[in-house]
């Protein structure tokens, strides 16, 4: 496809007018939209910030006329290149429409413009006593658009699910400017094929999200934490096997390898013992008459801890969950440089697959900081290192494509959380015939390829 | 080591600017995009196309507190500001170091000038002036008493004041020697002491700020390295990076355990409430404290049921808006004030800008106050 490899004095002319005080076009401006937390860049002709679906329907319209390319953003947030201009176009971010349209306290449905921010629009939930449960780590600083966009997961998934779980509905604006309303505010709708679910997880390829509807539940009454060490990984997951061998469902499981252990001990304050070299950190929710009952049988089936605390309610909890919250900054004392994956791998496959991981850093000479989501076998498998100094560049970018390569051997995803954008090769992944009929359905609702090209599939 | 911004956007929902614009360039994340390569000497855009968004930063160094790197954008706007210097900041550095004792004139003079006839880019400016002034004195309606069974360190005390309430709120720092004295404490002389020298930081004013970091510690050691009691968040922010920044080994160590809150030296205090005290009050949380380090709010907590945080957002005050933004300056207070449930129209704080800042915003019927205003002995 032959793209505009530039703006003319029409254009720019089209987008003052169509968009008013909503473009840009100075390089001071377009150089903070040409990358994201991948850290990749591209090149931008001019950022947009459309106020609403009309102004979204003008653009598309235009761009699939001109063939200008357009690179949907939100918070630009995305680990995996999702919001780079792999070719030249112009960003369209949503944060000009960052509106919570309703939430409905009987229908337990929310409706929502895709700049809203996910810990806002929690919180805002969470007021009325309703409950949005897809919480991504980066939850402060993403979008319910971007969540969407990457069918983001989080913390919870492993008894909430992930953000698919939870669009009812959805506004698109297609290339060349057709609107399509799918889905709607029933919780539950068998009619027609479920084009909703397409457009979570479609990495900006499909169309312009400008409305979400959301699924709501009711907000938990109360919740507690649980914080066990062990003597190592391998006896914190059996302990976690046992959990949900005894019918517990935990909110969130986390899990910290004996790496991370070490990183915390360097960088501040652990109340837990010498002997503790890895973690299991959890959550259980519920009424507040049932949670301690909930809280004891889980304490029970952890009586193989070296060690033990509990925190109930937000401000004890907090102070557990801070361990968890330190590893990102802590791990910059293994190198100011990091390469972080998120492979997901079937649950009972975590720890071998935890202890591969390690053994292909070993082998290159690096140690790996593995923690992440234990419940839903998703681990974040990063790696620091020192950029300026080539040969550990080269080692540590050597065990990063390992990594991926090994996933795979244990039937797992190469990511489970952060999106193919334009870094993975998810042909590793994907079987031809499937990857050929996922870019054929792109094909219907973008035939000249303007939505963020070679991102996602 | 070190390294530049991971591009996580964990500082666009902390960033006041941020919320007022709601546009990734007016982030830390989107400065530090553009400065990161101005301060390194390899941007590829000249500081003439950037120079506008180093001036738009409170100050407020919420972004470095969620900063995985713990990155302050703020240091490093200073930085690019003090060395791409703009004839702003001379004038700034002169209202703070040569004008302080004429502040009350010129907001005496403000004040006759009428709303209607104001310009309206100088409105916020005349605002902020207006409120240079001492107002009329309140009726204090909390008693403090000193808890008998506490006992008070002997080490002497002396007062930093700063340069908001040695010109403009003389009663703050006499209240406060009042309060030290009726604990028992050992007041010394203050009266040398000049500005802390944060807002010149800010301003990127960086000699002018040296010259008062020394003076200061040259007071302090001249007293004998007492300890020193501060009554605003935002001198107590800036006179704690003195022990990282200007003094070193012993001094260092000794500055840092002098450096007290006067809330921490009035801990245990016995409070009783007058029946002038308002229905509901607000309390207002100064960035400069940090996220967690809020030592005003515990103690006022303790001393009068019913503190009623506001939802902590920025007043606006810091950093150099106040002379490149008023505008967006006064944009923030008011969005601080809106912050607050209706019913709370009293609002206590512990910072000297934010209660000059918020006072300047509010509207008729609020009133804002440094708590020390609220307290008697």
């Amino acid at each position: 496809m032959s793209y505009a490899t530039e703006l003319t004095e029409a254009h720019k002319t089209f987008l003052k007018d169509a968009l008013g005080e909503g473009v840009n076009f100075e390089p001071e401006v377009t150089q903070i939209y040409s990358s994201d937390a991948s850290l990749r860049t591209g090149k931008v002709f001019a950022v947009i910030w459309p106020a609403n679906t009309e102004q979204v329907r003008k653009v598309m319209a235009w761009a699939d006329a001109e063939c200008v390319v357009i690179h949907p953003r939100g918070r630009g947030t995305s680990l995996s290149g999702g919001c780079v201009p792999t070719v030249p176009g112009i960003v369209l971010s949503t944060l000009g429409m960052d509106r919570i349209l309703d939430i409905s306290i009987t229908d337990f449905v929310a409706e929502v413009e895709p700049g809203v921010c996910t810990a806002t629009f929690q919180s805002e939930c969470e007021k009325l006593g309703v409950f949005y449960p897809p919480d991504p780590a980066s939850g402060k600083a993403t979008s319910i658009g971007g969540n969407v966009s990457t069918c983001a997961g989080g913390l919870k998934a492993v008894k909430y699910g992930v953000t698919r779980d939870y669009v009812l509905g959805c506004d698109v604006v297609l290339p060349g400017g057709g609107l399509l309303k799918l889905g709607g505010r029933t919780h539950k709708d068998v009619i027609g094929l479920d084009m909703t679910r397409f457009m979570a997880g479609s990495e900006g390829t499909l169309g312009i999200l400008t409305r979400l509807i959301l699924k709501l539940l009711p907000k938990p009454e109360s919740s507690a934490s649980v914080l066990a060490g062990y003597p190592s990984l391998d006896a914190a997951l059996i302990s976690m096997g046992k959990v949900f061998a005894a019918g517990i469902l935990p909110t969130a499981v986390e899990f910290m390898n004996e790496t991370v252990l070490d990183i915390l001990r360097q960088t501040g304050e652990i109340p837990w013992p010498e002997t503790v070299n890895s973690l299991l950190l959890f959550q259980v929710d519920g009424c507040k008459e049932t949670l301690p009952l909930e809280v004891a049988r889980l304490g029970r089936q952890l009586d193989d801890s070296l060690w033990q605390t509990q925190g109930v309610g937000a401000a004890e909890e907090n102070k557990l969950w801070a361990y968890r919250r330190r590893i990102s900054a802590g791990s910059y004392v293994l190198g100011p440089d990091r390469i972080g994956g998120d492979m997901a791998v079937p649950r009972g496959q975590l720890l071998a697959a935890v202890r591969r991981f390690e053994e292909i850093a070993h082998n290159n000479g690096k140690r790996l900081i593995a923690f992440g989501h234990a419940g839903d076998g998703n681990i974040h498998a990063n790696l620091h290192y020192d950029a300026s100094d080539p040969d550990d560049k080269r080692r540590t970018e050597k065990t990063h494509h390992e990594l991926d390569d090994a996933v795979l051997e244990f039937g797992g995803s190469i990511s489970g959380e952060h999106g193919g954008g334009c870094l993975k090769d998810v042909g590793r992944q994907l079987g031809e015939a499937e990857h050929a009929m996922m870019r054929q359905i792109r094909k219907v609702f973008d035939p000249k390829g303007i939505l963020n090209p070679n991102k996602g599939y | 080591m070190k390294r530049g911004c991971t591009q996580c956007g964990e500082c666009l929902n902390v960033c006041p600017v941020y919320q007022q614009y709601k546009r990734e360039q007016y982030s830390p994340k989107g400065k530090r995009i553009l400065m990161e390569p101005i301060d390194n000497g390899d941007s590829p855009l000249p500081w003439e196309r950037v120079k506008f968004l180093s001036r738009l930063c409170a100050g407020c160094g919420r972004c470095k507190d969620v900063c995985a790197r713990k990155l302050s954008t703020a240091d490093l706007l200073a930085d690019v500001r003090s060395t791409h210097p703009h004839w702003t900041q001379y004038m700034w550095e002169l209202w703070i170091s040569h004008m302080g004792p004429f502040w009350p004139a010129l907001g005496f003079f403000a004040s006759l000038t009428p709303d209607a006839v104001t310009p309206g880019p100088l409105r916020s400016s005349l605002a902020m002036a207006k409120a240079l002034p001492a107002p009329k004195e309140g009726k204090p309606w909390v008693v403090l008493k000193k808890n008998p069974a506490v006992t008070v360190d002997p080490t002497p005390v002396v007062v930093f004041a700063g340069c908001t309430a040695n010109n403009a709120r003389p009663l703050w720092r006499a209240k406060t020697e009042k309060l030290l004295k009726a604990w028992g404490y050992t007041a010394l002389d203050s009266s040398s002491f000049v500005c802390c020298g944060g807002t010149l930081h800010h301003a990127g004013q960086y000699k002018a700020m040296h010259a008062m970091q020394e003076k200061n510690t040259a007071v302090w050691k001249e007293l004998g390295r007492p300890r020193i009691a501060a009554f605003c968040a935002s001198c107590h922010h800036s006179l704690a990076e003195y022990a990282e920044k200007v003094l070193q080994g012993e001094d260092a160590a000794l500055w840092k355990k002098s450096l007290t809150p006067l809330s921490t030296l009035l801990a245990g205090a016995q409070a009783e409430i007058t029946p002038d005290k308002p229905a509901e009050y607000g309390y207002h949380h100064p960035c400069h404290w940090g996220a967690n380090g809020d030592r005003d709010q515990p103690f006022l907590a303790d001393i009068v049921p019913g503190l009623k945080k506001g939802a902590d957002v920025c007043c606006g005050m810091g950093g150099v808006l106040k002379m490149t933004d008023p505008d967006l300056s006064m944009r923030m207070a008011d969005a601080c004030l809106a912050s607050f449930p209706s019913s709370a129209r009293d609002i206590l704080t512990g910072c000297s800008g934010c209660a000059m800042q918020l006072s300047a915003a509010a509207p008729k019927g609020t009133s804002v106050h440094h708590w020390l205003d609220v307290v008697s002995v």
